[in-house]
């Protein structure tokens, strides 16, 4: 998943926009400031492909500048109900290895960021919430044995470094408590796990994903309980520069096919809002074996687009053409923007079989938008 | 001043005769109404001052807690070592309490000022918006720009010369560490900011040394996390309201404040008096006037309106004036109060003139009522009379002589009354009010004693063949209305310089002498680092082996929650107890040895009211616990009290073992040899130690001992000058009453130079009445401030001993300013052209 290269970019839009933060964690705290300053200098690049060593590489990578463990996912009650959930940990470096050295724990050298939000599509209903820490003497991290990823009290944790992996998510309004075990096994995309993002060299990260974990536990909305069941879906990605001047945001779409295939394909932007040639993705079977997708097999095309109160628009019903596939994807709540600091349209989706219209498969949708002025 | 009529001014229109009459009175007799001005401003401005000084401290106290507890709730506070800042981390992943921050807090120097180092996780803040007093929408962000970044006001690095970028030093503990100002911000409250330093908890940490440990964990809660909260938190920690604790902070100071405004009251008193004598005066000379007016027709009822009208212009205006001067000296002022509760109570970083517009109206109003209910009495009094008695003085002052003994029963009775008050138990502010009623009841008794005086002269001199001394001392008693009342404004000017000068005399002795015998080690060494005792322990170890060092024991001095508040708790490991031993046990040492027990200080027992064989609640990590109390001991040092125990019973019950200082009993070599040997042994750790020799603490002591009064000077300098106006303007009415015999004087045949003599003469006298009766009133007044004052403040007791410089320094005060004051009148008289004088008749 290549979504959020342009973290430091997006922070300052975010930030010297003003916009609105639901838990006032944001405003006396410029962090454009912290994480301005675009310099990858002493920073890791992805430059080749790596060698990855497992459960080692679900822990963190100091050396590059920004790292995420992104879950989403799709669930229901026994009745049906459908929700949708996202729970993501952001890590961005301040400054790059080895530059600070203080004897004490608080020493700041990363930023922790978390972003949670769940969907309720009866109800119409799309929740969010974010937090910010540092490490600390241990308030924010990532580490294995067991896989353990964690802001305060927000925690996704694994049984030693086997799953089921723990998600226990209170944010006030709504909470989590679900349980993630991988039915396929993890997936390297782009060149064994190295995601070129443009031309430039560097401009890359290492990806990869559980494309499928089946999901049991409970979800709170407010007072209301519900046991639910379902699929999640794990992406895992670290840079330190990616996007290329000149592209302004991305579509990325994760889909959970009934069939048992599953679907990654993300579509970088240019100026003019075209598709850039770097876009790609995966065709992953029901084994877990993985199909290279490239931009020319892809055609994807808006069917309806929705403006939010910022008046930035998003398509939030899509075709999607793939080789000789065709689907319609349409969110299943239209709000599904998540405003905070960083400000992006992430939700559920269902797909569609364009002739019938049957529902065909579940997914997240992710669209960024930067606007070049900026 | 504007309003101030000048004689050549064409007279404003809409005025009444009588009002013209009063104008040009007031106008005629420029001298003394100005001094009557004078008097009234001095007064004024000196209530005024100290009221602004000590509510401008007390602000700032407040301002100084709650820019650091922000608008928490709560607070959690550690044991003496702090808190471990792992229990932070699970208060937030364990109980999800996300309105909490950490703070690591310390007081250190920039280019000699002190700053309040605030070390703050500002992501955590953002949450409970704890800075927002202070930093406002300040760059938080610049806190992270790098290991040594600092933040200041925008106002606190224009005092520092200090532009962003810049890097400078600070000094904590005698440790020296370069820090880069990396942000500067406009503060909301530019006053509650200045004087802060803030910087990232990870530099905090480094700077204070203060390595894993938090100060405090600021909290917004609500009921159910409350309940949570303490449900879980470790027994060694204690959580307190943020409110409560910042109010039981601030009254560690408070009988410092009372004891401010019991000295500007007295101020106020000597003031009073001589806005009495002065107004009095403005309305007796004009006597004649008045009989003639009310001859001519004029009601009684004009008359005193007339009085009252002209009172309330000098009044006003020189409350108004007094309120200016004040506003100025307040300034001065509240620097020595804030030094003084940073030096006794707790450091603070606010020492701005914050202006309490009370204070103000408080002064005015108490000017205006004062000279007001002054000129009222004789008003009514000259009202009362005939009209054709009316002009006679004599008729006066035969009315005063008569009234002499009532007045002087009268003080008598009160003087008894103070007495008695200060005899039963009371409070710190009854002690006051008794000592008010002794130094008014004296003041009563003045007159009569200036009268008994001079006839015990006259009687002494009636052999006398000089004529002149007869006339001179017999001027004295025939003007008791006016000399009863400078001699009484003098007697208590100078008395309170007697009576706080043997207070703070005495106190310095005692202070001494405790100093001397409560430090019997030689050098004492202390740590630069507060987190990290190791490096004490192994020098300790390495002292020990040296042969000419007799011992080395080792001490800490921390903090500890109890029944009453954080107080500091001192531990020992001698094998000896070096404080001298106020009352205790018969084997209160063995008791205490063994760690059966602890010792407390003399102001702890008062103020709690504990007593040898009371239990004192104290804060453990088991939580809390009762300790039996084996033994006072006497301390200068702390004024809220201090216990002392022993290291074995301290390590039973808290867990973070560890020193702070040593203290070195050497054999032999003198101490400032063992300074330097020591230093070498030290060598290149030279930066985590502090040697000192028991003299240079002892004299660092007394320095701020010395600082702590140093108000107090000033404020008996400023009774002495409100005396010496009260002086001069009693002596200059006297003479000028006189003006006529003056004239006969000068016509039977004295010379002028034999007159100023005359006069000069007189005012010597008076000030020589009033020399000796302050020293009884002095020492009285010493008296009470100690025994009574001062314990019921701060529980201290203290040896009273009589310095002899202050009664040389009473009496040459006394004369000094009688003298002085008497030159222009005696000049006066003596320019008197006997025809001129004579004339009128």
């Amino acid at each position: 998943m290549p979504h959020r290269p342009g973290l430091p970019i997006l922070l300052l839009i975010a930030l010297t926009s003003g916009c609105a933060d639901p838990i006032r964690e944001v405003p006396t705290l410029n962090l454009t400031d912290i994480l301005g300053g675009g310099t990858t200098e002493g920073y890791d690049q992805a430059t080749q492909v790596r060698r990855f060593r497992f459960p080692d590489d679900h822990g963190p990578h100091p050396g590059f500048r920004n790292e995420w463990w992104y879950f989403t996912g799709n669930v229901e009650t026994g009745k049906g109900r459908h929700f949708g959930y996202q729970v993501t940990f952001f890590r961005r470096a301040l400054s790059a290895p080895g530059a600070r050295d203080s004897g004490s724990r608080w020493a700041i050298s990363d930023v922790w960021m978390a972003h949670v939000a769940v969907t309720d599509t009866e109800a119409q209903q799309h929740r969010s919430a974010q937090r910010f820490s540092r490490s600390g003497p241990g308030l924010a991290g990532v580490s294995i044995d067991p896989v353990d990823m964690w802001l305060d009290d927000w925690q996704v944790v694994g049984d030693g470094n086997g799953f089921p992996w723990r998600v226990t998510i209170d944010a006030d309004e709504f909470s989590l408590q679900l349980s993630l075990t991988a039915t396929k096994p993890l997936v390297l995309h782009g060149d064994r796990g190295l995601s070129r993002k443009s031309a430039t060299v560097g401009n890359a990260s290492y990806y990869y994903s559980y494309s499928r974990l089946a999901t049991v536990g409970n979800i709170r909305i407010g007072e209301d309980d519900h046991t639910v069941t379902g699929n999640s879906w794990f992406d895992r990605e670290w840079s330190t520069s990616s996007l290329d001047t000149g592209q302004t945001g991305w579509d990325w779409f994760s889909l959970q096919f009934d069939s048992g295939y599953d679907l990654m394909y993300y579509q970088l932007r240019d100026q003019r809002g075209y598709a850039d040639g770097n876009s790609q993705g995966s065709w992953i079977d029901a084994r877990g074996d993985r199909t290279p997708i490239t931009a020319s097999e892809v055609k994807l095309t808006v069917l309806k687009e929705w403006r939010n109160r910022h008046g930035q628009t998003y398509p939030i019903r899509w075709r999607m053409d793939y080789l000789e596939r065709s689907w319609v994807i349409q969110a299943t709540v239209t709000d599904q923007f998540m405003d905070l600091a960083i400000p992006y349209w992430e939700g559920a989706v269902q797909i569609h079989d364009p002739e019938s219209m049957a529902p065909v498969g579940r997914g997240y949708l992710e669209m960024t938008r930067i606007d070049p002025a900026d | 001043m504007a309003c101030w009529p000048n004689r050549k001014d064409p007279l404003p229109g809409k005025l009444s005769l009588l009002q013209l009459s009063s104008l040009r009175f007031i106008a005629r007799r420029r001298w003394q109404s100005w001094l009557t001005l004078v008097g009234i401003m001095l007064g004024v401005c000196m209530v005024v001052a100290v009221d602004l000084a000590n509510s401008s401290a007390r602000r700032a106290f407040a301002l100084s807690l709650e820019s650091m507890s922000g608008n928490t709730t709560h607070q959690i506070i550690g044991g003496p070592g702090g808190i471990d800042e792992s229990v932070y981390v699970r208060l937030r992943r364990e109980l999800g309490i996300r309105r909490s921050a950490p703070l690591v807090t310390g007081s250190l120097q920039v280019k000699g000022h002190r700053f309040r180092l605030i070390g703050s996780d500002p992501l955590s803040d953002a949450a409970i918006d704890r800075h927002a007093l202070v930093l406002g929408r300040g760059p938080v962000s610049d806190l992270l720009r790098g290991p040594g970044a600092v933040v200041l006001s925008n106002r606190s690095a224009e005092r520092l010369e200090l532009n962003v970028g810049e890097s400078f030093t600070v000094h904590f503990a005698g440790r020296e560490t370069d820090v880069t100002l990396a942000g500067v911000f406009a503060a909301e409250n530019a006053a509650a900011s200045d004087g802060l330093l803030f910087a990232d908890i990870a530099v905090a940490q480094r700077l204070l040394q203060r390595w894993g440990k938090l100060d405090g964990i600021h909290l917004i809660l609500d009921a159910t996390d409350h309940r949570r909260l303490s449900e879980w938190l470790p027994p060694d920690l204690k959580l307190v309201e943020s409110r409560a604790r910042n109010h039981s902070l601030q009254q560690m100071s408070e009988a410092f404040h009372i004891n401010l405004t019991a000295m500007s009251l007295l101020a106020m008193l000597v003031a009073a008096l001589l806005i009495y004598n002065t107004m009095t005066l403005a309305v007796l000379q004009r006597r004649q006037t008045l009989g003639v007016y009310r001859a001519l027709g004029v009601s009684r009822r004009e008359v005193f309106a007339l009085i009252l009208g002209e009172s309330a212009v000098l009044a006003v205006t020189g409350s108004a004036a007094g309120i200016v001067l004040g506003l100025l000296l307040g300034q001065f002022l509240v620097h020595l109060v804030t030094r003084t509760i940073s030096d006794l109570y707790f450091s603070l970083h606010v020492s701005a003139f914050l202006l309490d517009p009370w204070s103000l109206v408080k002064g005015f109003a108490l000017g205006v009522v004062v000279t007001l209910a002054s000129a009222t009495l004789p008003a009514w009094e000259a009202n009362r009379t005939v009209p054709a008695a009316v002009q006679q003085r004599s008729q006066l002052e035969e009315r005063w002589q008569r009234q002499l003994p009532a007045l002087a029963l009268l003080g008598l009775a009160m003087l008894a009354l103070g007495l008695f008050m200060v005899s039963v138990e009371g409070s710190l502010v009854q002690g006051f009010l008794a000592l008010t009623m002794m130094v008014l009841g004296f003041c009563l008794m003045v007159p009569a004693a200036v009268g008994a005086l001079t006839q015990a002269i006259l009687m002494v001199i009636s052999v006398s063949p000089y004529q002149v001394i007869r006339v001179t001392v017999r001027g004295i008693s025939s003007g008791i209305s006016r000399t009863g009342l400078a001699v009484a404004a003098l007697t208590v000017a100078i008395s309170v310089t007697v009576g706080v000068g043997v207070m703070v005399g005495s106190f310095r002795h005692t202070v001494g002498v405790w100093l001397e015998q409560s430090m019997r080690g030689d050098v004492y060494i202390s740590s630069t680092d507060r987190g990290n005792s190791d490096a004490l322990s192994m020098l300790k170890l390495q002292l020990a082996e040296a042969d000419w060092i007799d011992r080395v024991s080792s001490s800490r001095l921390s903090s500890v929650e109890s029944e009453f508040g954080p107080i500091p708790l001192m531990t020992v490991s001698r094998s000896g107890i070096d404080m001298p031993i106020k009352k205790a046990m018969a084997n209160a040492e063995t008791l205490f040895l063994s760690g059966k027990g602890v010792l407390i200080s003399e102001p702890l027992a008062y103020h709690r009211r504990l007593g040898v064989g009371d239990e004192i609640s104290l804060h453990t990590h088991d939580g809390p616990r009762q300790f039996p109390v084996v033994g006072i001991f006497f301390d200068y040092i702390s004024t809220q009290g201090m216990v002392l125990m022993h290291d074995d019973l301290y390590g039973n019950w808290w867990n973070d073992g560890g020193i702070s200082a040593l203290t070195v009993y050497a054999d032999g070599p003198p101490p400032e040899s063992i300074v330097n040997t020591i230093q070498d042994i030290i060598g290149s750790r030279h930066e985590q130690f502090q040697v000192t020799s028991n003299r240079d603490i002892r004299d660092a002591a007394m320095r701020i001992f010395d600082r702590t009064f140093a108000i107090t000077d000033v404020l008996r300098l400023l009774a002495v000058i409100v005396a010496f106006v009260s002086v001069l303007s009693a002596l200059i009415a006297l003479q000028l009453e006189r003006t006529r015999e003056f004239g006969i004087l000068r016509a039977t045949g004295m010379t002028p130079g034999q007159i100023r003599a005359m006069v000069l003469a007189q005012t010597l006298f008076l000030g020589l009445f009033a020399g000796l009766l302050a020293i009884p009133l002095g020492l009285l007044m010493a008296d009470v401030l100690i025994n009574v004052i001062n314990r019921r403040a701060f529980g201290w007791s203290m040896q009273q001993i009589m310095p002899p410089t202050v009664l040389l320094q009473a009496m040459v005060l006394a004369l000094g300013s009688a003298l002085l004051a008497g030159i222009y009148p005696a000049h006066r008289a003596a320019s008197i052209s006997p025809s001129v004088a004579l004339r009128e008749e």
